[in-house]
């Protein structure tokens, strides 16, 4: 997607420098200027191009937290060698100043990077002959740890009127400002749009002559809110939940660990899990998703657990889902009068919960339908699956795949979105209508670029979204063995059973 | 002389990062996807291997695996060429086999740099003359 738009001007920025280095050698210097001229504005082109895709990301909600583990003062050190040249270009200079031990951090590093990078770029932009600071502190706070990143300049500064237009896109303090200092004008609305994704925030304070200071504080740990990642976020390899072959599991339950605890334990028997924290939004999951087992806790805020089962079980196109009780309130009589097919206790039994969902578990089926109009790309990913021990059935293109599909029911299917006759939309749309058809999983390998109505459209039909080139086929073909097979062990080994033990 | 295998599908990219690595006194041998780059790294003997992400045919990660797996080439540093900087683009990358990664556009003398930091001193000093 992006990368199309990146390649040509990566060529065009690429052979400006390599003229540059030649016209040099044979002694052209007046040509020099003007190749300068066409390798800044590709790279300003280029840099626009980012930020605009950052930007159209943010607002359709489809940027993701990649939280990693890492030491703060690694963060700094790398920031400030990155960022060297640019502060030394008009004679300032950069000191990094940090209280005591700044200790790890587990957040988005790259964003952190882009955030601490683009502020102490503007401040070298916006000051000359002076001095650049970067200062960061651990602090606690709210229960929680905060780092505070703190950009200071001995710059030019702002009036207030400048500061309160400073987060608008393309809001530069003065429509001059870019010509004169560059930038893309979208550096601060993306640093702010970030720090509020990383749970925390931005601020600054300037007077005219005086200098600026922007202020990041973040939390230590960045928390994913488990609800709406689970909802919204793209999946990518590896990290979402596989759409299990063993079917679809909706779990209902305020408490987060409980959640967590029950995604990590289904998914881990082949269940594909997604989560509801409160009775109303796992009405309303269970209307979209149609899942094939819900399991939902009794109390809850908004609507407590009997409402949600009593609701379940009257409206027709959810009363077939088996619900099981999962709560600390003993009360399973209720629990069976409503309609419960089963009724577990917390703290939960893992091996009740196992056997309990053996009974709605969806046989196996290894055999796999590969839709793509590209038959080279096919036959290699048919190749790949095959090595798998997967059986495979091809098809180029949507109305071929229901064919196939008709013949016999794949386990699950791998979607291309653009090809000829019938293209992906029109397939998933087909397969859908027919109930029987519902739960096959389908991952669509896709290049198109998605827009967010599309995007929105698939994610109601499809396990998981992959991009053709951000995948790696093999990987993905060992995943999709897994997600066809039924889980074999009867048993989890010991380890695995203390780890889920703490549930209360 | 020290030998760059560049494996880049996308012409222009390879036709002038060859060239300036060339103009820069490197020996480059160019391959333009996954497999044909596996297949070059086994009998060009290159001393390192600029490796292309996105490539056809084998993709990037593959190539490398397959590289590192394959006891007939000896252990050569490769550095990853990824389309742009994503967070976990470097875990993926090393975990693969690469030594170190670079994210599109080339910044040539950053490049440069990390090519020599990973050859052996000698190879390094040989190729500034």
């Amino acid at each position: 997607m992006s990368h199309e738009l990146r390649t040509p001007l990566s060529a065009v920025i690429g052979y400006a420098e390599m003229l540059e280095e030649e016209v040099e050698d044979l002694g052209q210097e007046h040509l020099l200027s003007d190749l300068k001229k066409i390798e800044g504005n590709a790279r300003h082109l280029l840099s626009l191009i980012n930020d605009v895709l950052d930007l159209s990301k943010i607002e359709a909600e489809r940027m993701d937290i990649f939280a990693e583990s890492f030491e703060t003062r690694t963060v700094i050190d790398e920031v400030a060698s990155t960022v060297g040249s640019l502060v030394a270009k008009k004679n300032n200079r950069l000191v990094v100043d940090s209280e005591g031990d700044l200790g790890a951090m587990h957040t988005d590093q790259v964003k952190l990077r882009q955030c601490l990078i683009n502020l102490l770029s503007n401040a070298s932009k916006f000051t000359e002959n002076g001095t650049i600071t970067l200062r960061a502190r651990r602090a606690a706070g709210d229960g929680r740890d905060w780092i505070t990143f703190e950009v200071s300049d001995t710059g030019i500064g702002m009036t207030q009127e400048q500061v309160g237009r400073l987060f608008e896109r393309f809001a530069q303090a003065d429509s001059s400002t870019t010509r004169k200092f560059g930038g893309t004008g979208l550096g601060l609305a993306i640093t702010r749009a970030f720090c509020r994704l990383l749970g925390g925030d931005i601020g600054v304070r300037s007077e005219p002559g005086e200098g600026t200071v922007f202020t990041i504080r973040l939390p230590a740990e960045v928390e994913t809110p488990p609800d709406e990642a689970e909802l919204t976020a793209p999946a990518t390899i590896g990290e979402a939940t596989p759409h299990g072959a063993a079917g679809l599991v909706l779990a209902i339950d305020d408490d987060p660990h409980a959640r967590e605890l029950m995604m990590r334990f289904l998914s881990k028997e082949g269940f594909a899990v997604r989560t509801a924290a409160d009775g109303l939004s796992g009405l309303e999951m269970a209307r979209m998703l149609k899942p094939d087992v819900i399991l939902l806790d009794v109390t809850m805020p908004k609507m407590d657990g009997w409402t949600v089962l009593t609701e379940l079980k009257a409206d027709p196109e959810l009363t077939d889902i088996p619900v099981i009780m999962i709560t600390i309130i003993d009360e399973h009589s209720l629990g069976f009068a409503l309609g419960a097919s089963d009724y577990l206790l917390k703290p939960v039994e893992w091996t009740k919960l196992k056997s309990v969902m053996t009974r709605y578990r969806t046989p196996d089926n290894s055999l796999v339908l590969a839709v793509d109009d590209d038959e080279d790309a096919l036959q290699r990913t048919a190749t790949l699956l095959e090595r798998e021990g997967l059986d495979v059935v091809t098809a180029v293109n949507g109305q071929e795949g229901l064919e196939r599909v008709a013949v016999q029911k794949p386990g699950l299917i791998l979607l291309d979105l653009v090809m000829p006759v019938m293209d992906g939309f029109g397939f998933l749309n087909a397969l859908r209508s027919r109930p029987e058809w519902r739960d096959i999983p389908v991952l669509v390998l896709t290049s198109k670029d998605l827009t967010r109505e599309e995007f929105e459209r698939l994610q109601g039909q499809t396990s998981r979204i992959l991009m053709k080139g951000d995948v790696d086929l093999r990987e993905l073909a060992g995943q999709i063995r897994v997600m066809t097979r039924k889980t074999a062990s009867e048993a989890l080994p010991a380890g695995q059973e203390s780890e889920l033990e703490p549930i209360r | 002389m020290t030998r760059i295998l560049l494996v880049e599908d996308h012409e222009e990219i390879w036709d002038f990062l060859s060239r300036r690595l060339q103009r820069r006194g490197y020996e480059v041998i160019l391959a333009h996807d996954g497999q044909d780059g596996v297949d070059k790294a086994k009998v060009a003997a290159p001393d390192i291997v600029l490796l292309d992400m996105n490539l056809p045919i084998l993709d990037g990660w593959t190539a490398a695996r397959t590289i590192r797996a394959d006891p007939s080439i000896p252990r050569i540093p490769i550095i990853a060429l990824t389309a742009h900087a994503m967070s976990g683009d470097r875990e993926k990358t090393l975990a693969a086999g690469c030594d170190d990664y670079h994210a599109k556009p080339v910044d040539f003398s950053r490049l440069l740099g990390q090519i020599e930091a990973l050859l052996p001193a000698p190879a390094a000093e040989a190729a500034a003359q």
